[in-house]
């Protein structure tokens, strides 16, 4: 048997003679054997290789056998705990199998009980070939619907992972364009974090968030003395981002005379401090976003246009949630664990009308809104089961209510959760509610547009 | 040496006792089951050698320990500690 094959075993006792004993027997069986001395350095080495089985002495040195299966679990390290014990500790072996050992062996290591070690292994080893192979399914099944920060497995969202992947490793700019809430940052995130400046700072600036004289400060820091009040020199954001990406948000925002000054950072890859003489050099890579109506922004001239062609070398789109709506059931489940376990509480999913509901919903907030609307429902839930109640919006709840009021005698006194959505289609649901039962207008079809216009 | 101390000494005495014991009887099932497979001698011999060394520490290990309880015999403790230390030695031998 090649040695690659062979199902690695941790004897680790601090009897020599037991450990070299073992270790033959065990490498006799066609097990590739280590031996540790005691139970940190079992520990060790079980961090930095898979061992399907470890045999612990329960009395050791350092670490203990209990503390070891502890460590092993708190850690999450992948192992089947075998656990020897003398007879005086048959009651901390009855404990180690409560805390997840596989089993134990009592000493003395007569023939007989080194026969039932024999036949425990094989069986301890297919347990964790079992436990290997899922966590193998488990990862693979990960990466069919997660993308690092980003959640999703529509064709959309693969479309986005794969520019996602083209551009990254590239050092080109990229505009992104989606609503808001759909996860513009945790896409400018995903390039960085693709890129080969993976190691280098990421730093996220919301150009719309701050008045036009602390954004110019933000961008491109000042000197001692520059104004009133600064008493200190301050590098900007792009000083801040050197050798990583700068992510600028909301960029179409931005005030037009900050556009100049940013276009020109960006072509000459240099920096003036405000109250700065000298030009500072950067390195960096520019993502930025936008919510906003690009070709009504370059139009009204909210937007420059040679701005925009410096950032918009590869542009991606990212659809709203009503767009991918095969993902808005694995973003529910997916924030309904998290919720769940951020507030304690043990919730094993949505009732039916509920999914009815969050089906119909057209989600104008995209995933936060989703978001929001689940912590929300985790938080007011009083059974283990999420219902229509707990998760729909207040104002609809109410639209709902007056909509029933005001319905015929011969309506259901209770209208039901979907009726009670704002459709995402006219097809799906009737329209009864005001604005918020429109359907969103039908963005762009494209995901990208790469190269000038 | 005080009672405390003799029980204490008694106990450790007890462990080491077992695994020594452990030692013999892991070493010679590693030999017997080569020597069955009609393994070479010299994968046998350091097994043996081993038990033999185990089984000396045991000996010495028995004698010491027997020579404090006789030593003690008068201490009802440390009787006490050597009745309850004592079974795990005896267990030894009579599967070995």
């Amino acid at each position: 048997m090649a040695a690659s094959t062979k199902a690695r075993i941790i004897v680790a006792d601090d009897e020599q003679a037991i450990t070299q004993g073992l270790s033959a027997i065990l490498s006799d069986e066609g097990y590739d054997v280590s031996i540790c001395g005691d139970g940190q350095k079992a520990l060790d080495e079980l961090q930095s290789g898979d061992y399907g089985v470890v045999l612990a002495d329960l009395m050791m040195p350092k670490v203990d056998g209990l503390s070891l299966l502890k460590a092993l679990q708190d850690k999450g390290i992948p192992t089947e705990c075998i656990i020897i014990t003398g007879q005086a500790t048959v009651d901390s072996a009855v404990q180690a199998m409560r805390e997840g050992a596989y089993d134990y062996i009592e000493k003395p290591l007569n023939s007989e009980k080194l026969n039932r070690l024999k036949a425990l292994i094989p069986k301890a080893l297919e347990k964790y070939a079992i436990g290997q192979k899922n966590r193998e399914l488990a990862s693979k099944l990960e990466t069919l619907t997660h993308y690092g920060e980003l959640t999703g497995q529509s064709e959309e969202m693969r479309a986005v992972y794969q520019i996602i992947d083209a551009v990254a490793p590239s050092s080109a700019s990229v505009l992104i364009l989606g609503e808001s809430g759909t996860g513009k940052e945790l896409v400018a995130r995903a390039v960085h974090s693709k890129s080969d400046r993976a190691k280098g700072p990421f730093f996220a600036l919301n150009c719309a968030a701050l008045p036009k004289d602390i954004l110019e400060n933000e961008l491109f820091g000042h000197e001692k003395g520059a104004f009133t009040g600064s008493i200190n020199e301050k590098p900007g954001a792009f000083e801040m981002a050197d050798g990583g990406t700068i992510f600028l948000d909301e960029v179409a925002e931005m005030p037009t005379d900050i556009q100049v000054k940013l276009l020109r950072a960006i072509e000459s890859r240099t920096v003036r401090r405000l109250g700065g003489k000298k030009e500072i050099a950067v390195d960096i890579r520019i993502v930025a976003a936008t919510n906003m109506d690009l070709q009504k922004a370059l139009a009204e001239g909210e937007l420059r246009e040679d701005l925009y062609y410096r950032l918009a070398v590869v542009e991606l789109f990212l659809p709203a949630l009503r767009e991918r709506v095969s993902d808005i059931q694995l973003l529910a489940n997916e924030f309904l664990l998290r919720f769940s376990r951020q507030n304690s509480k043990q919730l094993n999913g949505f009732d039916e009308d509920a999914w009815a509901w969050i089906h119909a919903y057209h989600w104008p907030g995209n995933v936060r809104e989703l978001k929001n609307a689940v912590e929300r429902a985790v938080i007011m839930a009083r059974g283990p089961i999420v219902t229509v109640q707990d998760i729909m919006p207040r104002h609809l709840r109410l639209a709902a209510a007056v909509a029933a009021a005001s319905a015929p005698a011969s309506t259901p006194a209770v209208v039901s959760a979907p009726a009670a959505a704002p459709a995402r289609s006219a097809e799906k649901v009737s329209h009864k509610k005001a604005e918020a039962s429109k359907p969103a207008a039908k963005p762009k079809s494209k995901t990208t547009r790469t190269g000038k216009r | 040496m005080n009672d405390r101390d003799a029980s204490a000494e008694l106990r450790q005495l007890a462990h080491d006792v077992r695994n020594a014991l452990n030692g013999v009887a892991v070493n010679l099932e590693v030999a017997r089951s080569r020597a069955e497979r009609g393994a070479d001698v010299r994968q046998v011999a350091p097994f043996i050698e081993t038990a033999v060394q185990q089984l000396d520490a045991a000996t010495r290990l028995h004698k010491r320990y027997a020579d404090l309880v006789a030593d003690f015999a008068e201490t009802p403790g440390v009787h006490r500690t050597a009745r309850s230390a004592d079974s795990a030695p005896a267990d030894s031998n009579s599967h070995s």
